[in-house]
């Protein structure tokens, strides 16, 4: 009986990971044959298509341009918040100081845009501005949440040193720095893809202005018809296409820059 | 012989008693849903919140039951069956696959059901999209919490003489409890907060739909209400993210391990 359980667990566990793996290899496929069907570009001009191209590239503009503004603009404030916490508060009182940042970062994107639209665009003028200031409002405990778990690796070192004499800006500039930059990296690029990819909170923010300031999710989820008007399907294969690479190339830069890079993988 | 008959009673009796649990508990959440509906109705605000209320329980529900099972049995399988480069290009590609961005997804969707208004609505296509977005988060997650389990455990249970299935269950499951349950919790707030994936789906801002959709299309119309809303799904999620960083008992190591296979 045991021995027939134990048959029945394995063949299980095998048609489980087939099953899944199938799926998701099946559904990839799927979305790759609807992007790329021959039956809306049969009959499009180059020129059409060259012109809805400029116009994502703009779009694509806009949308890095905010993001790395936000990321840039934010990661300051999140790192001293998390240097901060990570090793100035006593480690006993700095329990519920996380757990409130922990808690703040859960808040999801859809009520950070309904309280940009009711608190920070009436005060900003420019689309742009108040795009940044949304992504910042979102971005800034998800980052502290982030840099925290880095910090944290590190809190041996700054104690050893501190113990060996050194200030406290020698022991962060010259002992933390050199060894969390990657880390860094990765996560400011982490929020840089998910302020590029936010859609609902920016959507709500600029409905308060005129068309024309658009990211590529916005301009995306419009051509699907959320706001009432749509646009062509070539529109939204041609944005479709532009956030895909946006996202690959993140990726890409995300996993060069973690630890568990490249080169890691002949070791497995 | 005994042994087994006293885990079958006990299975039965646990069951029965969750049954009655749920037969006494579901009502009074649905009389408590009806009476907040009520009052918020007799103060103007939020009209129709708990028909949403109910669609996101249904929703989150499907997608549980839709997510958990299959993500486990893949995780055991890559924990199990897949080694050497083969697993850390399927791990890569996990985390990537969880980076794409929902509104992608949300177009696929809409692309595949045309112009039939129906199945935008229908709660089963909305569970659909949001199970293929989340299937590869939380089989990334399952994968990482199998692995967090001490080499040594699975060791200490072979050299015991345990075999391969009896290890799977009664060491590194358990051990791994804690990081499943986190990731299931994880999995509630992404589904609860998702409304990009769906606002394309939809292709409309449609009334009574989920929470974060709703918020949607009351902050779109400028409604004041849109603020006890917002309000109320920030206040969940931060009750959600509290138990999800609390520290398990289980996390407490090795005292915690059971041999209790024989």
């Amino acid at each position: 009986m045991k021995k027939q359980m134990r048959s029945l667990m394995r063949a299980g566990i095998w048609v489980g990971g087939a099953v899944g793996i199938l799926l998701l290899a099946g559904g990839i496929s799927l979305v790759l044959g609807v992007l790329l069907t021959g039956s809306t570009w049969a009959g499009t001009s180059p020129g059409v298509v060259w012109s809805l191209v400029r116009q994502g590239m703009r779009t694509l503009g806009f949308s890095v341009t905010t993001s790395v503004a936000a990321v840039a603009l934010c990661f300051p404030l999140a790192w001293s918040l998390s240097v901060v916490l990570c090793y100035l508060v006593p480690r006993g009182r700095a329990g519920w100081l996380r757990k409130a940042i922990n808690c703040l970062s859960a808040v999801p994107a859809v009520v950070f845009g309904t309280m940009s639209l009711s608190y920070i665009v009436p005060h900003i003028e420019s689309a742009w501005w108040a795009v940044v200031a949304t992504l910042i409002l979102m971005s800034l405990m998800r980052q502290t949440r982030a840099l925290t778990r880095v910090h944290d690796r590190y809190y041996a070192l700054v104690e050893t040193a501190d113990t060996l004499g050194a200030y406290f800006c020698e022991t962060v500039c010259q002992v933390v720095l050199p060894q969390a930059k990657k880390n860094y990296l990765a996560v400011a690029l982490r929020m840089l893809t998910r302020c590029a990819c936010e859609g609902v909170a920016i959507l709500l923010v600029l409905s308060a202005y005129g068309a024309g300031a658009d990211t590529l999710p916005t301009a995306l989820m419009k051509a699907l018809g959320v706001t009432g008007e749509s646009g062509s399907v070539l529109w939204t294969q041609v944005l479709a296409v532009l956030l895909l690479l946006l996202v690959l190339v993140c990726n890409a830069l995300i996993s060069a820059c973690m630890q568990e890079g490249r080169h890691n993988e002949k070791n497995a | 012989m005994r042994k087994t008959r006293n885990q079958l009673f006990l299975a039965a009796l646990l069951t029965m008693a969750a049954v009655a649990v749920l037969f006494a508990v579901i009502p009074m959440a649905l009389l408590t849903v009806d009476a907040i509906t009520a009052l918020l109705r007799s103060w103007g605000v939020l009209p129709g919140i708990g028909a949403v209320f109910l669609n996101t329980l249904q929703v989150l529900a499907l997608v549980l039951v839709l997510t958990i099972p299959l993500s486990l049995l893949v995780s055991l399988w890559m924990y199990e069956c897949v080694k050497g480069r083969v697993l850390v290009r399927m791990q890569r590609f996990m985390h990537g696959f969880s980076r794409v961005p929902a509104v992608l997804l949300g177009l696929v969707g809409h692309a595949l059901i045309g112009k039939n208004s129906a199945l935008h609505e229908s709660v089963y296509t909305i569970s659909a999209i949001l199970t293929i977005m989340a299937l590869p988060f939380m089989i990334a997650r399952m994968d990482a919490a199998l692995r967090a389990v001490p080499e040594r455990y699975l060791l200490a249970g072979m050299l015991l003489g345990g075999r391969r299935t009896d290890i799977l269950c009664r060491i590194v499951l358990p051990q791994a409890m804690p990081g499943i349950v986190r990731g299931g919790l994880e999995l509630v707030e992404r589904i609860l907060c998702e409304a990009t994936a769906l606002l394309a789906l939809m292709g409309a801002v449609m009334p009574n739909q989920v929470l974060a959709t709703e918020l949607f299309r009351l902050a779109w119309l400028g409604r004041k209400d849109a603020a006890v809303l917002a309000f109320l799904l920030m206040a969940t999620m931060m009750t959600i993210r509290f138990f999800t960083t609390r520290r398990w008992r289980s996390e407490g190591g090795e005292q915690n391990c059971r041999y209790n296979w024989w």
